[in-house]
């Protein structure tokens, strides 16, 4: 008899934490690089002997958007963007971290670094440094940095059999035990960034969709609770 | 419910994001002023459910979990070292670097501050020194029976005497490159100070390979572009307000809560 309450219970609690993943999308539409997730649904059938199945919602998984977010034009010889599949692979103290945020600078020791401060990895190991006195820098599409004097290393681009094998860590770094392979024909593009890929309006709508389902899922309750009420009052009359 | 907290955390950003996008616009007349623009991040995130766990007792396994962040940091507010347009003032002590480089002055504290807006001028004593007073490194005296000044893109200063044919050389100019230039720490008046992460300063002559040469008679003007700082300002405000709506709808979903009988 408590079925219908408990129901309508879990499918508001389901939604109370997309409604937190939506706020983390908002929050993050200025975010370098950062990929918009949602929450992925399933229902769990309850099958209980001599009774009518019932279904409850379940969040199982949350799901990134992989696709590529708006191209910023900075002009920054050092912000490389990464048009189409792939990862950069940066060294920190907890071991090898993954990225698509190329907003790069030089350290205090001329070494490319992350905005995290992390070194970014040459295809094939180790870091690279920039010499400070041979002329601009220029990053071909390949990933290969160089300068007047020629050229100095190729950027590492990763890739994985499954985007999902990656979970997000914070500052759009992403950590995983998966193998990464070399992506094999990188696509990198000097003086631009990658955007978040959150689209605001998108995010906005489904925010008042939610609303408005959590206040149905409201009025079930209210309803039954309603019901049942009436109910016993009928019970207790008859009696 | 954590939505509240992390609109919160958008709206701050939102907040930073219009204070620098200000400053920008206010020092758009400022010579040698480097745009600045902030850099976001996401926060840490939770495990709701834990990637790889097991989903049935025949070993698979969940591909994505359940993560939720917790919103959104300002990383850092960097600088954009593009070259700023330049200026043409005819003042012969006026020089804009094109290129690389930083001119270095004396602080009246001994320490040396590093400045690429090169509107200069004389001291009483003939010292070329800043729009502040401070002195050029290296000091450069010019006399003051000089009729004319002429400093050529490789930094060196020449002077004409009056009653002599051939300009007599009174010094050179050096330029200062840092490996991380981002790295250095803005003073305020134009100037910026060596840090630990902007590495050693290294000086040489304009010209070197590396360093920018100098212009005489031109002014770097601030490389601030209002149209994509207005464009940036609109942008900054929606996103504000649309962190501000995610609040509003957090707090009916709790007034629907509370509202249970």
């Amino acid at each position: 008899m408590q079925n219908t309450s408990y129901i309508a219970l879990s499918r508001q609690m389901t939604m109370a934490r997309e409604l937190e993943l939506v706020a983390n999308n908002i929050a993050n539409a200025e975010t370098t690089a950062y990929r918009g997730e949602r929450m992925m649904f399933t229902d769990f059938l309850h099958d209980p002997d001599n009774a009518p199945q019932t279904h409850f919602a379940r969040d199982v998984a949350v799901v990134r958007n992989l696709a590529q977010g708006r191209p910023i034009e900075t002009g920054a010889p050092l912000d490389v963007m990464i048009d189409g599949d792939g990862y950069f692979q940066v060294e920190t103290p907890f071991g090898p971290r993954y990225t698509r945020n190329g907003k790069f600078s030089t350290d205090a020791d001329g070494r490319l670094i992350t905005t995290t401060g992390d070194p970014v990895m040459a295809a094939g190991g180790g870091t690279i440094t920039v010499p400070l006195n041979q002329g601009p820098i220029q990053v071909g599409t390949d990933g290969t940095v160089a300068t007047d004097a020629g050229p100095l290393a190729q950027i590492a681009l990763m890739r994985f059999d499954s985007d999902f094998q990656l979970r997000k860590t914070q500052s759009g770094l992403y950590a995983t035990d998966a193998q990464p392979q070399e992506v094999e024909e990188p696509k990198l593009v000097q003086g631009m960034v990658e955007g978040s890929n959150v689209q605001p309006v998108v995010e906005m709508t489904r925010m008042m969709s939610l609303l408005r389902a959590f206040e149905s899922a409201q009025k079930v309750i209210d309803t039954e609770h309603e019901n049942q009420r009436r109910a016993v009052e009928r019970i207790l009359r008859q009696a | 419910m954590r939505s509240l907290s992390i609109a919160a955390t958008g709206m701050v950003a939102q907040q930073t994001n219009v204070d620098v996008i200000a400053n920008n616009i206010a020092n758009m007349n400022t010579a040698g002023y480097k745009v600045r623009r902030p850099e976001f991040q996401d926060l840490l995130y939770q495990n709701q459910r834990r990637i790889g766990s097991a989903s049935s007792d025949v070993g698979t396994i969940v591909p994505s979990g359940v993560q939720i962040g917790l919103g959104v940091r300002t990383a850092s507010v960097y600088r954009i070292t593009l070259q700023g347009p330049l200026e043409v003032t005819d003042n012969p002590l006026d020089l804009a670097i094109q290129g690389d480089g930083y001119f270095r002055v004396a602080l009246p504290n001994g320490d040396d501050a590093y400045t690429r807006a090169g509107t200069f001028q004389l001291s009483p004593q003939g010292t070329i020194v800043t729009a502040d007073g401070f002195t050029v490194q290296p000091q450069i005296v010019v006399p003051a029976e000089a009729t004319e000044i002429s400093i050529n893109p490789t930094g060196e200063v020449q002077v004409k005497l009056a009653g002599q044919v051939d300009p007599q050389n009174v010094g050179q100019l050096e330029l200062t490159i840092f490996p991380n230039e981002g790295g250095m720490e803005a003073l305020g008046n134009n100037l910026f100070a060596q840090t630990p992460s902007s590495g050693e300063p290294a000086n040489a002559v304009p010209g070197t390979a590396g360093y920018g040469t100098l212009l005489q008679g031109y002014v770097e003007r601030s490389n601030v572009d209002p149209v994509k700082e207005i464009t940036n300002l609109i942008t900054a405000q929606r996103a504000y307000e649309m962190n501000s709506k995610v609040i509003t709808a957090s707090d009916e979903m709790y007034s629907t809560v509370t509202q249970l009988r």
